[in-house]
């Protein structure tokens, strides 16, 4: 019988996919804005919680230390759900987790998909989105 | 006027990067509020505001329309289209 918690985790995987990818739209308005937030930047809890938007500062560096591997997130400290990740690294600012099993594959297929995605989209990726969405 | 070409660029930039949340929400068919960003005019907001991925790109389908977070409307340049708790629109 295959595990009833599965599409569960797959589910708070996905959840946590999703605010990673406003993170990442984040540290592009960081990059357009470079006045902002250029040394410590202000990104959002990528914890499975979809109700949390609880801000974590961290400098562009942290935050691409943690966004290099698809399967570590940035957590705020005490959003550990230890059902589907475990803690790499911390601090007082923010937590480091790595999904575990399924939902670690789930992570890193999806962010594969979406750097795939973008690549494909390239430097005219605003227009093909505006298409994509309104087909 | 400097200031008001300032707060457009703000806004267009957070209008681009929900577009790409959208349409990534979309491909993974997420069935969940989504977080899409304030797209107001203060370029160090980062309000968060959650809605169904449909929703966001019904108001995007209309060009001078922007969500932004209750109370960080800019009302001498744009009206109040409509409200709630989670969001605002605005038009330009």
């Amino acid at each position: 019988m295959a595990n009833g918690s599965e599409p569960r985790r797959a589910r708070l995987a996905q959840n946590e996919v999703l605010y990673r990818n406003v993170n990442d739209r984040i540290e592009d308005l960081n990059q357009v804005f470079d006045a902002v937030a250029a040394i410590d930047g202000e990104w959002v809890c990528e914890c499975s919680d979809m109700s949390c938007a609880t801000p974590i500062k961290t400098t562009v560096a942290e935050y691409e230390a943690v966004r290099a591997n698809p399967r570590t997130f940035m957590v705020a400290p005490g959003h550990v759900s230890r059902e589907v990740e475990r803690v790499v690294r911390g601090n007082s600012r923010f937590t480091v987790v790595e999904k575990l099993g399924a939902p670690a594959e789930v992570a890193q297929q999806i962010t594969h998909e979406q750097q795939a995605g973008r690549r494909r989209l390239g430097s005219h990726s605003r227009v093909c989105s505006q298409a994509l969405l309104t087909a | 006027m400097r200031r008001a070409e300032e707060a457009r660029e703000a806004e267009d930039a957070f209008r681009a990067a929900n577009r790409d949340i959208a349409v990534v929400a979309r491909d993974l068919n997420a069935n969940t509020l989504v977080p899409f960003l304030c797209e107001c005019s203060e370029r160090a907001c980062r309000a968060i505001l959650r809605m169904p991925w449909r929703e966001y790109a019904a108001i995007h389908e209309h060009q001078h329309r922007y969500i932004v977070a209750p109370g960080h409307e800019l009302l001498e340049v744009e009206q109040l289209v409509s409200e709630s708790p989670a969001y605002n629109v605005v038009e330009k």
